[in-house]
């Protein structure tokens, strides 16, 4: 017999199923990642209303099923974030990590740090977070939040600060000394990489990044997480 | 159950809103009614060659263009946006608009990889400018996928001038107030009307 659980969580996807049902993905602090079923939500009398919805935070209770999806009885809304609403580029930047975090983070793995996260990302975007930064910032949090922290504080061998090059297998930097290949990393690119996994969001909020920095970082970041999923 | 029974009953329950017993029930039907399991085989296995997109407004037609665009009688200064053809019937059965339509087959969704790009916007945009269009409605799902696409299209489409608007979002018909959620009574607030 299905048993009863309980938890809040913040909506990270959601997809149709059936005639008139959804599957929800909720990140939560007590179960990471969960994928519930929803029946009957696309119906006009659903329920669940409006509370289910990209970006929203829930407090749920679901039947606990050894297979197949948990089955979802009741969703409240704890907060909604329309101050997303107001702005396209920190929308797209919200759906954009919270499907990264969907993609990134293991099922049903209780993980405190990165629903702290998703949270403080979601929350400082709808408060006015730059979205170029935001994005960055997010996916090296979500990285060290995951246990991927890439080394950033110089050479990962020798602790050298210059001539550094971007290595995700070894994970993070390594000079040309010992052994580092390809395109330099410059100082300004490592070191704002090193601010940014430190700094909480409203901290990193307000470092000055002009675009070509932030998208350095962006695509080294991108391979970083990509080696990392292919192990 | 032989082979092609159970073939069939297992097609026949792969179809929205049937479950097994149904399927049972149909395919048996089927096999004692032979004239109208030719119809319906004949019937489904064209429809995929009968049916095409409306070249105007991707609309389902059967040539070149769909009902809706051949009717000259429509107000062709308006067009009503739907991200899939099927929603054109529920927006006809009101019988409220008059226009033509936009299908832009699909939403923008970040975790579905469907980029703005991928949905025909820009045709949109073209249509306004060679259509002389004046008002663009936007009927896209109430929820922060419809939203973000609605933003996208509102970008695009601010070079041109057009009057964008988008469907009210909030109560349903019907449906006591004190019922409602937060989140759906917000958005009727958010779009109230002066009387």
């Amino acid at each position: 017999m299905a048993t009863l659980d309980r938890d809040e969580g913040v909506v990270l996807t959601m997809r149709d199923y059936a005639e008139t049902d959804r599957i929800i993905t909720l990140l939560t602090p007590g179960h990471g990642k969960l994928s519930l079923l929803a029946k009957a939500a696309r119906r006009a009398t659903s329920r669940f209303g409006g509370a289910l919805d990209l970006a929203n935070r829930l407090q749920v209770v679901y039947y606990v099923r050894r297979k197949g999806l948990h089955l979802l009885r009741e969703a409240s809304l704890v907060e909604s974030s329309p101050g997303l609403r107001e702005d396209l580029d920190r929308l797209d930047a919200a759906l954009w990590g919270l499907a990264l975090a969907d993609r990134v983070l293991p099922a049903e793995s209780p993980d405190w740090a990165s629903y702290a996260r998703v949270r403080s990302y979601v929350s400082s975007l709808a408060g006015g977070l730059d979205p170029s930064l935001g994005r960055v910032a997010f996916s090296l949090q979500l990285l060290v939040a995951a246990g991927h922290r890439p080394r950033l504080e110089g050479c990962l061998a020798c602790g050298k600060g210059e001539e550094l090059t971007w290595h995700p297998e070894r994970g993070g930097l390594l000079c040309r000394q010992c052994g580092g290949g390809g395109a330099d990393v410059p100082p300004k690119v490592w070191k704002s990489m090193s601010a940014l996994t430190r700094f909480p969001l409203t901290r990193a909020g307000r470092l000055r990044l002009d675009a070509s920095t932030l998208s350095h970082i962006m695509g080294l970041v991108e391979g970083f997480w990509g080696h990392q999923l292919q192990r | 159950m032989i082979p092609p029974l159970q073939e069939l009953v297992t097609s026949l329950s792969k179809l929205p809103g049937i479950g097994r017993r149904s399927a049972e029930r149909i395919a048996f039907y089927l096999l004692a009614k032979p004239d109208e399991a030719r119809r319906l085989g004949e019937t489904t296995s064209s429809l995929q060659e009968k049916v095409k997109a409306c070249g105007r407004c991707g609309n389902f037609a059967t040539g070149e263009l769909c009902p809706v665009c051949k009717d000259n009688k429509r107000d062709s200064s308006t067009v009503c946006v739907v991200a899939r053809p099927w929603e054109i019937q529920s927006v006809e059965r009101t019988g409220e608009f008059h226009g033509l339509y936009h299908v832009l087959g699909g939403l923008v969704s970040p975790s579905a990889g469907v980029e703005p790009d991928d949905l025909a916007v820009d045709h949109l945009v073209r249509r306004v400018q060679e259509e002389h269009i004046q008002e663009v409605l936007l009927a896209l799902e109430p929820n922060m996928e419809g939203d973000l696409t609605g933003m996208h299209i509102v970008r695009k489409l601010r070079p041109t001038g057009v009057r964008v608007t988008q469907i009210a979002q909030g109560i349903p018909a019907g449906r006591d107030l004190d019922s409602a959620d937060e989140v759906t009574l917000g958005r009727a607030l958010r779009g109230r009307v002066q009387l």
